[in-house]
């Protein structure tokens, strides 16, 4: 039998997490793709079989090629086998972004985001047992660079490294660096219930994660005690837990909550969502929260509402419209400030390994002092999984 | 003007086959219009955030097409670009609006097609504006008798970014 469909026949007891998105195509579940339990991080070999053979367009390339073909080659070399206890991966995101895109003040910036190498060993063919790693360079934000080298932030960062044990067919316990398990967990680490929660791109864990998931029900419970690399008096200890139930259909509804405090912050965090594929390749998701955060400088609570909205229409294999509109309300007063972002564009996996976003945002704030023009942002990212 | 719609609606309704739905919506505007504001001589640009319920009726001409009229009414805030004599941007503000649909469904659960709004609106303490709106909409049908809908356009035809989003129950 050929290298993808075993895998795919091998995974299959497995619930499926792909990006959020593709619920439309009857991946609920992340784990299905990557080795973590909330998604991110490397993809395993079911995640890039996928890749190749469900969401990436044939307009250009591999015309001429099976989905069998586009499967084999989806490994790290290529159609070349490694060994089943080696899974090296890379993973690069850069983003070119234009603000004020329509002033004569337009600016434009390269932002590289992600430059992360992966190593993932199974300690056995089942993968009951998996280690996995990662090492990448991030370049310190021109914001930062006037500081001095000591206070600056390191340009080689781990952002997961974790052992991941199978303790029974439905239940898997992760120990490491990872990802706080919370919400919608997407690819733009700047939205709403992303980076704003503290949930972003840099704002992993060392922890214990226990997922447990059946036919109908997810559930994790994540203990953590910070990024034992930062400053003490920085890292959120506390938890998180996470629960999704599939409403059968592709839909499901699910929520989540988050406490944890350092020597300076207590947070909370609580959220609903729903994720819904109504038609294949077509899906909206949509979450609502609250984020309430506590200086234990001034004692004083503030609790803000945000919501997240995301919908992906393909049109055809490999493109996608992709729209959004997420909105934050800083203190749920009269005062309050409400920010309010709306986005169109295009999501693509053009060729293999690839994959492509072009947007337009809308950013429009409302609050008691005179409202300022909307602000347009134009935006290109390239996304490369090796 | 009055006779104008009466006009259009007249022959809106002529062209259409019997078969038909009631919506209920639930929706979310966002758009800027220039507004009158107490203690600010002259209009003011405002841009408002309003959200409401309202209730629609549509005709299917065929498989393809559907016309449709809906009244909303809305409530929220503008938030103004100057500063009144209250002292703060922001207004309580609340808005009727009417409109009239063509979809063209492009496939089982996508459709495309524009909206025309038509709006009285009116900020705290303030005489009434009227507006109008043009959108370019993307209708989702999660089940058979739930649709979402997307729409961007602008109101008063001016530069600015006007956008909506509509939750519907047929019945």
């Amino acid at each position: 039998m050929r290298y993808w469909i075993l895998i795919l026949v091998s995974l299959s007891s497995l619930q499926a997490w792909a990006y959020p998105d593709f619920i439309s195509y009857g991946y609920k579940s992340c784990m299905t793709c990557h080795y973590t339990a909330g998604g991110g991080g490397a993809l395993n070999d079911y995640g890039r079989a996928l890749f190749a053979t469900e969401i990436t367009a044939r307009s250009f390339f591999n015309k001429g090629k099976s989905e069998e073909q586009m499967g084999n080659e989806a490994g790290f070399f290529g159609s070349t086998q490694m060994p089943s206890w080696l899974r090296p991966a890379f993973k690069y995101r850069g983003l070119w972004v234009r603000r004020n895109a329509f002033e004569s003040s337009a600016t434009e910036k390269f932002i590289q985001m992600q430059a992360d190498a992966y190593l993932t060993v199974p300690l056995d063919k089942k993968q009951k047992y998996v280690l996995s790693a990662s090492i990448g360079y991030q370049p310190v934000p021109d914001r930062l660079k006037s500081l001095p080298a000591s206070e600056q932030p390191a340009e080689w960062v781990s952002r997961e490294y974790f052992f991941r044990w199978q303790a029974s067919r439905n239940l898997f316990v992760y120990l490491g660096l990872m990802d706080k398990m919370f919400g919608i967990r997407h690819a733009d680490h700047t939205a709403v219930n992303r980076g704003l929660l503290g949930l972003g791109q840099n704002d992993q864990s060392h922890g214990a994660l226990v997922f447990w998931s059946n036919n109908k029900w997810t559930f994790s419970g994540h203990g953590f005690v910070g990024n034992l690399s930062q400053d003490s008096a920085v890292r959120q200890v506390g938890g998180s837990f996470f629960s999704e139930y599939d409403m059968g259909g592709n839909h499901v509804i699910g929520t989540s909550v988050l406490a944890s405090q350092s020597e300076v912050l207590e947070q909370q965090r609580l959220a609903f969502h729903t994720r819904y594929g109504f038609a294949k390749g077509r899906s909206l998701m949509y979450e609502t929260g609250f984020k309430s955060d506590k200086p234990k400088s001034t004692g004083e609570t503030t609790t803000g509402w945000y919501n997240y909205f995301q919908g992906l229409i393909a049109w055809k294999r490999g493109y996608n419209l992709l729209t959004t509109f997420q909105t934050y309300n800083d203190k749920m007063t009269s005062s309050s400030v409400i920010d309010s972002r709306w986005g169109i564009g295009v999501l693509a996996f053009p060729f293999p390994r690839t994959e492509v976003r072009a947007e337009l945002l809308n950013a429009r704030r409302s609050s008691t002092s005179p409202a300022s023009n909307d602000q347009w942002t134009a935006q290109a990212q390239v996304h490369l999984s090796w | 003007m009055v006779r104008q719609i009466f006009l259009f609606l007249t022959v809106f309704f002529i062209q259409l086959s019997a078969e038909a739905q009631f919506f209920a919506r639930a929706n979310y505007f966002s758009w800027q219009e220039e507004v009158a504001v107490e203690g600010l001589s002259g209009l003011e640009l405002a841009t408002l955030t309003l959200s409401g319920v309202g209730v629609g009726y549509e005709f299917l001409k065929n498989k393809r097409w559907r016309y449709g009229v809906s009244g909303y009414i809305l409530t929220g805030d503008a938030n103004l670009h100057a500063l009144g004599s209250g002292n703060s941007a922001r207004r309580n503000s609340s808005a009727v609006v009417g409109e009239a649909r063509v979809i063209y469904r492009m496939t089982k659960t996508l459709a495309l097609g524009g909206i025309g709004t038509f709006g009285q609106t009116q900020l705290s303490a303030t005489s009434k504006g009227t507006n109008f709106g043009a959108y370019f909409a993307l209708e989702y049908d999660l089940n058979p008798s739930i649709r979402f809908t997307q729409s961007v356009g602008t109101v008063g035809m001016s530069s600015s970014l006007a956008y909506a989003f509509s939750l519907s129950q047929a019945f």
